[in-house]
């Protein structure tokens, strides 16, 4: 491994470090808390699904048994954003070879913003090393801070209340971020109308695949209002 | 099915349809030059509905009418703005947003039923 490329993408990935460290721990000892699962569970999901927003999602999934075809809807709803990350990323992976499957699943948020943003100094032919390097590194962060956070609220008697706002303020994040680009802001529009429609409705134990259904209807009904022409973004899109 | 295995078999399915999830432009895409306009538009349109349910699924059990009046909530909402401007370094102001929380509901400061109790910070 070039030292040069390691340090640049260290430097790169202090911002994610930070934020992977803290809400890496939130989420383990929310797992803990309302669970009662090991520190070996928040090893696992860290290590496999790498995914912020569905893990906290995960704790109410596991601590409500809901069935695993009702965890698979609710998986690929939430996290279908992830194929979109991938279509501006296509050419620059199949250059990768095999470190490209590992790319691929390492594709978060904030790895995918940074894969964006930044390029290596190194040289031209150390654009591989430096991705995988990111990505290993916020994959290490966010299984670090999991399985912290998972020991303590093992070790400690915590009162989690208010830490599971660690899951809002994830997703109002990336929400924000998201609703900075005009076209975006009806569909959230939708997205919340609709849910909080089905909270009344079905309450708060039952609102989630109502409102799925009701989303994906709301947003082919309003297709040819929301599929206004874009200038061409990315490399495939 | 016991617990144990159904904990199991629940992760292993949301890691392999987030896996299949961040595979699927490569192995469908992969080799055309452009998507279909369809799977495009649902991809789009989709993110921010469904970040924006989970936003209103996070804070179903805040009452608005009862004390604290989702205030502690508020606040913490508003937190990593005050930092940013909502412009860009946004994994600090993140990373203390759920601890500003657990901080305004631990003192009860948004309690003004009067018959709030002051819970104590772990003793860790």
């Amino acid at each position: 491994m070039n030292k040069k490329v390691f340090k640049e993408a260290f430097v790169c990935s202090l911002p994610v470090m930070m934020g992977y460290l803290s809400m890496g721990a939130a989420f383990g000892i929310l797992l803990t808390a309302n669970t009662g699962l090991n520190p070996l569970w928040s090893l696992l999901m860290s290590l496999t699904i790498l995914s912020g927003s569905l893990q906290f999602a995960a704790v109410d999934m596991i601590a409500g048994s809901l069935s695993l075809l009702e965890i698979g809807i609710l998986t690929l709803f939430i996290n279908f954003r992830y194929s979109m990350y991938g279509l501006s990323l296509i050419r620059r992976f199949r250059e990768a070879g095999p470190r490209r499957w590992y790319l691929i699943f390492a594709l978060t948020d904030e790895t995918y913003a940074l894969l964006l943003k930044e390029r290596p100094h190194a040289g031209p032919g150390d654009s591989d090393n430096f991705m995988l390097t990111l990505a290993s590194l916020n994959h290490s962060y966010w299984v670090i801070g999991c399985v912290t956070g998972s020991i303590a609220g093992k070790l400690i008697e915590f009162n989690t209340k208010g830490i599971d706002f660690s899951m809002t303020a994830l997703f109002l994040v990336i929400l924000t971020d998201q609703c900075r680009e005009k076209r975006n802001r009806i569909p959230a529009l939708i997205g919340g109308a609709a849910t909080l429609l089905c909270l009344f409705i079905f309450g708060a134990g039952n609102m989630l695949i109502p409102a799925m259904a009701l989303i994906l209807i709301g947003v082919l009904v309003f297709r040819r209002k929301l599929d206004a022409p874009e200038p061409e973004k990315g490399e495939c899109a | 099915m016991n617990r144990t295995l159904y904990v199991f078999l629940a992760v292993m399915v949301m890691a392999a349809v987030t896996y299949l999830i961040r595979l699927f432009p490569f192995l469908v895409f992969g080799r055309t030059e452009k998507p279909p306009d369809f799977i495009l538009y649902i991809g789009r349109v989709i993110s921010p509905a469904a970040i924006a349910m989970l936003v209103v699924y996070c804070v179903k059990h805040v009452n608005l009418f009862v004390s604290p009046f989702g205030v502690p909530e508020g606040i913490a909402s508003r937190w990593w703005f005050f930092f940013t401007g909502g412009r860009g370094i946004r994994f600090c102001p993140l990373s203390s947003a759920p601890w500003c929380t657990w901080f305004l509901n631990r003192k009860s400061l948004f309690d003004f039923s009067g018959n709030g109790t002051e819970i104590p910070f772990p003793s860790g």
